[in-house]
């Protein structure tokens, strides 16, 4: 049954090869059905061996306590993509591949089988970095993309070879000392590419400033859910994270780089993009501590982060050169997404940061703090600088001049059509969205629950290794 | 004389990186993590091989025979199978560079995009 959660994706996404354009429908279908499955069909700690091989011999699937909510989050997050970006008729096929890709990642249990669909995943997200004519971003990220992919590959056949199996669980039993951490940090260079954190995440802010509304939702969001749940289930669940402290030194220089990157930015979308890195290297520095409570509230950051930038950057790709005067709903679901990255109080944002604090205190982590509260004082700085200039911007003059720039003479028609320059879909979805920070806001314990309950599960290995002992039942 | 194959791999690997880092024009970054590709999957096939060792193939003739460990050759036809995707679309997105910049020379690039903008 968890197979259809791939294999349903992956059939539409075949069907609508001759019918290219019925792709784009197809997609909420397959979330949704996704979505449907997951609630009422499945329930956590089942698992599939594909072909009745035993798990140390052949590919399982496992739907555990840790994988079932990243599932749920990630079809969800595919489902509102799928309604509020302006996909192109090509682009529904490959959101459907990249559809079953994701929920693959999230369920294998198998390393070399993740490896497979870490490279559909990548080859996918090349093609989707190259929408509007941004080769050159979309080739930067095929290098480094190209060099983490090969890293990974590396780890997972040295898996093989020290431990005989390629299964997640197996893998864990190998006892030479000095094998883990050379395989741990072949694995983590490809984290620290695909999770962009700095230096190897330099690929990210041409990529996401291309200007298409669904790049960096498809990317940032979906894809670094996914990829952050791959890391946690490598290095917190199977093996130990390699110098982890070195980890956490690079995810907070990260951090610092990315909000200053943001602070210098004229250009929306690469500010996004900077605040993208930093967020994701937050969580990734938060992680590296390995503590049940700093994990949680990891994956409440995370939660925050990747709403709050699905609304921002969906906005800011159908802004162009305008403002929110004539689009107020527009302007009100960013201004939220803005404060609750911030952490303003009554936000989703203002209790992930508040968790985060409070946890890193609480094991005596006193330099992470520092950084993301100068990192939060950056991010006021320019989150709220760019909402001024949004909401103030003389609309008619900008417009007129963007209309003259594209299409000549048109200006006129241009300043016509302001009213819905922000397709209805996306100011639902956004405006869902940004009250969900809000009611998150007032009950914290909405998501705090579900993400104590994942990091509890997460770092503790017998669960997940009592169910592969099990087998398909 | 049997580790020769792993040392191949290994000045391949660091042919690659060396020329990811080192060299300026885009094609030949391409060039580079394709021989970054190809040194991984020599690593791998030497892996797997045994001295003197058969095909992995169970038959009357070989019930209990020295074979060679199938799994990295399986491995590593994927591995080839991804590679040559990657390598190709590296390739169209090139073309689509070329074709807009007139150049696969980063300095030159920035300097068209710095006229345009």
């Amino acid at each position: 049954m968890i197979a259809l959660l791939i294999a349903i994706p992956l059939a539409f996404a075949f069907a609508s090869i001759p019918h290219e354009r019925l792709g784009r429908y197809f997609l909420p279908f397959a979330a949704l059905f996704n979505l449907v499955c997951l609630f009422f069909f499945m329930q956590p700690e089942q698992i599939l061996e594909i072909g009745k091989w035993p798990a140390a011999y052949g590919i399982v699937l496992v739907l555990d306590s840790v994988s079932y909510p990243f599932l749920i989050f990630v079809n969800l997050l595919i489902l509102l993509m799928s309604l509020s970006a302006t996909l192109e008729n090509r682009y529904g096929t490959l959101m459907l591949v990249l559809t079953a890709a994701v929920n693959g990642i999230i369920l294998t249990g198998d390393f070399f089988n993740s490896f497979v669909f870490l490279e559909i995943i990548s080859v996918i997200a090349y093609i989707v970095a190259a929408h509007k004519d941004n080769a050159l971003g979309a080739f930067k990220y095929l290098i480094f993309g190209g060099i983490g992919g090969t890293m990974y590959l590396i780890g997972a056949v040295s898996v093989y070879i020290k431990a005989g199996t390629l299964n997640m669980a197996y893998a864990s039993f190998i006892t030479d000392p000095l094998a883990v951490p050379i395989i741990c940090i072949f694995f983590l260079i490809t984290f620290l590419v695909e999770l962009k954190v700095l230096p190897l995440g330099l690929w990210a802010p041409d990529v996401y400033s291309n200007g298409s509304s669904f790049t960096p939702v498809a990317l940032g969001s979906i894809v670094t859910v996914s990829l952050v749940y791959l890391f946690s289930r490598i290095f917190l669940n199977i093996f130990d994270l390699p110098s982890p402290e070195l980890v956490g030194i690079l995810a907070m220089v990260s951090i610092i780089f990315a909000e200053l990157g943001a602070l210098k930015q004229k250009n929306l979308g690469r500010a996004l993009s900077f605040a993208t890195i930093s967020g994701i290297s937050t969580v990734v520095a938060a992680l590296s501590i390995q503590e049940t409570e700093v994990v949680s509230a990891a994956y409440f950051y995370l939660f925050n982060d990747v709403i709050s930038k699905f609304i921002l950057f969906t906005l800011s790709a159908y802004l162009g050169k305008r403002g929110f005067k004539s689009n107020k709903t527009a302007g009100i679901a960013f201004t939220f997404a803005s404060l609750s990255v911030i952490g303003f109080p009554m936000f989703a944002g203002f209790w992930a940061k508040y968790y985060l604090l409070k946890a890193l205190f609480q094991v005596d982590s006193y330099a992470l703090p520092a950084v993301i509260l100068i990192a939060a004082v950056i991010e006021a700085g320019y989150l709220i600088r760019w909402n001024i200039d949004l909401w103030y911007k003389d609309e008619e003059e900008s417009v007129l001049e963007h209309g003259k720039d594209t299409e000549n003479e048109e200006g006129i028609e241009s300043i016509e059509e302001i009213d819905d320059f922000v397709p209805f879909g996306a100011q639902v979805v956004t405006l869902i969205l940004a009250l969900t920070l809000v009611v998150i806001g007032f009950m914290p314990n909405l998501i705090h629950d579900q993400t104590m309950n994942i990091a509890n599960n997460v770092l503790d290995f017998r669960p997940y290794f009592d169910l592969i002992l099990r087998g398909g039942m | 004389m049997s580790n020769i194959i792993y040392y191949v791999s290994f000045i391949l690997l660091g042919i690659g990186i060396y020329g990811i880092v080192s060299q300026k024009n885009l094609f030949k970054q391409l060039i580079s993590l394709s021989i970054i590709d190809t040194a991984v999957n020599i690593f791998i096939v030497a892996l797997g091989y045994v001295q003197g060792g058969e095909a992995p193939i169970y038959s009357a003739i070989t019930p209990v025979a020295n074979f060679v460990d199938p799994l990295p050759q399986a491995l590593v036809l994927t591995a080839i199978v991804i590679g040559v995707g990657t390598l190709a679309l590296g390739s169209i997105l090139l073309i689509h560079i070329d074709e807009k910049y007139g150049s696969l020379d980063p300095d030159e690039i920035r300097d068209t995009r710095e006229v345009v903008e």
